[in-house]
């Protein structure tokens, strides 16, 4: 199985020139996280994942990605608490979690 | 040089350098005045004249975003619009220009609704000049012609990447027939190489294309867009000359200035208009009046130092364009005005002039009566527009 590849450190721009000259950049660059956005947090129930790709493909924001042990893991610093990943997830392995964020 | 000329209207000049510019993508949908130029692409892709994937959308919305797809892509691209048309893409003009996207369209200068009107004017083009694009003005069909081609190389140049829209005013230029000099292809290839894309959306370098900036960083990315347009005035003038060495045609760049040096009076225009007023020029001239024209060929980037130094002897000017912004004056008058806000112990008049609208006509006494009005000393009222011939009494 494909696994994402790591979201690049990428230091705070201090001057014009740390930024690229267009919106586009290699992909793992994202100007900002959105966890700030979140209101709620989904947990995914790996005991129940069928590995099907669906939450990894459909999270708008890329948040979801498969760790080296075969785990579907979801970054806390990109995930923004959409909830498609939820809804998407065909055998219920992702719920929102007890905890609020 | 291939020294023939063809007789072809402004839209199949348009239609030949799209062509001679042989852009991979070109995705359209029709309305007029444009429509002649994607009929004309069309049967050329039907006919095996030209190779290009060709898509027939569902609007201009989608037009604007399948060449924007398609840029993304790496690959060069080309649409065409008018009026009620590009204001449909008004959401994807911004988004264009701010992906950086060099895509090249064509826009036929039509009036906006309402009240309906399918005739000439540039409230169309005007209305837009916040969303980001190089907007270029054609006087005549082998400038329309000239500048297709020189906005592929202007776009594309390393330093701008920016989306450039093409004016060419409707049914006067795009209906109108010339003789129009269409240079040869290994000319054209000489001066427009491929399009060597700077970013792309590629597997084997994965890009994120288009992402989101916050309050952080946003402001970044817009002052990055506003220097790539002040480049695009150099850049325009460079590719000017380049184009002028390889093909034998250049306009000297962002403006075209003509006995401005010692006028006291001088019309700024921009489009097909020029050419009339440029007659007047001549004849006033012959009678020993010291009028000129200074013509506008870009509004974005606005040339204000070059505007600055061509208009720097004259002490009465008037704006004359097929626009107005309702509640104040006409659009590029305020331009200009502002232009010469920083010329030095010294303010000239400056008048706004608002006419042809949807098509209406602008004769030469009409600009004959321009000049007379710049020579009274009848201080209009601030920001007062003066209404060009416009077919009723006009009852202030
Ligand atoms: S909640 Fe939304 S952002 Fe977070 S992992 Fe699920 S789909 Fe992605
Ligand atoms: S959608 Fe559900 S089952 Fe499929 S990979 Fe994601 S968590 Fe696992």
């Amino acid at each position: 199985m494909s696994v994402r590849p790591p979201v690049i450190p990428w230091a705070t721009p201090q001057a014009l020139s740390d930024y690229p000259e267009w919106p586009h950049a290699p992909s793992g660059i994202l100007v900002e996280g959105h966890a700030s956005w979140r209101q709620a947090l989904p947990q995914i129930d790996n005991s129940q994942c069928k590995k099907c790709l669906q939450c990894y493909l459909l999270c708008p924001d890329a948040a979801i990605s498969v760790s080296e042990d075969n785990k579907f893991v979801i970054d806390l610093e990109l995930c923004k608490g959409c909830g498609v990943c939820i809804r998407e997830c065909r055998f219920e392995a992702i719920r929102w979690s007890e905890e609020k964020k | 040089m291939n020294k023939e000329k063809e007789f072809l209207s402004g839209n199949e000049a348009v239609a030949a350098a799209v062509a001679l510019a042989r852009p991979e993508v070109i995705a359209v949908y029709p309305i007029t005045p444009q429509t002649t130029i994607v009929e004309k692409l069309a049967e050329w892709v039907a006919n095996g004249k030209i190779q290009t994937q060709y898509l027939n959308m569902e609007s201009e919305h989608s037009a604007l975003s399948a060449v924007m797809g398609a840029s993304a892509m790496g690959v060069r691209t080309f649409t065409s619009t008018s009026s009620q048309g590009l204001l449909y893409m008004s959401e994807c003009l911004h988004y264009a220009a701010g992906g950086r996207f060099p895509i090249v369209m064509v826009n036929a200068n039509r009036a906006v609704a309402l009240p309906w009107s399918i005739f000439g004017d540039q409230r169309d083009s005007i209305s837009q000049l916040e969303s980001g694009w190089i907007q270029l003005y054609a006087e005549n069909a082998q400038e329309a012609l000239d500048l297709t081609l020189q906005s592929f190389a202007i776009a594309e140049h390393p330093e701008v990447m920016l989306p450039v829209m093409l004016n060419v005013d409707g049914f006067s230029l795009t209906h109108t027939y010339e003789p129009v000099h269409v240079p040869l292809a290994e000319k054209v290839n000489q001066f427009l190489p491929p399009y060597a894309p700077t970013f792309r959306m590629d597997l084997e370098h994965p890009l994120s294309l288009g992402f989101s900036a916050g309050p952080r960083d946003n402001t970044a990315f817009k002052i990055k867009q506003h220097r790539a347009q002040l480049n695009a005035e150099k850049v325009l003038e460079q590719v000017d000359r380049k184009y002028g060495e390889i093909i034998g045609r250049s306009y000297g760049g962002a403006v075209e200035s003509y006995y401005t040096e010692d006028a006291e009076r001088t019309i700024v225009t921009l489009g097909s208009i020029s050419g009339l007023v440029r007659d007047v020029v001549d004849t006033l001239r012959a009678a020993g009046e010291k009028v000129g024209l200074l013509r506008l060929r870009s509004l974005r980037p606005f040339p204000a130092a070059r505007i600055r130094e061509a208009l720097a002897a004259t002490s009465r000017i008037g704006v004359l364009e097929k626009n107005v912004s309702a509640g104040y004056e006409g659009t590029v008058a305020t331009h200009v005005r502002g232009a010469l806000q920083t010329l030095q112990g010294r303010q000239p008049q400056v008048r706004s002039f608002t006419g042809g609208l949807s098509g209406r006509d602008i004769s030469a006494k009409d600009i004959r009566e321009i000049y007379a009005d710049l020579q009274s000393d009848t201080q209009s009222t601030e920001n007062e527009v003066h209404w060009v011939d416009p077919g009723v009494i006009y009852e202030s």
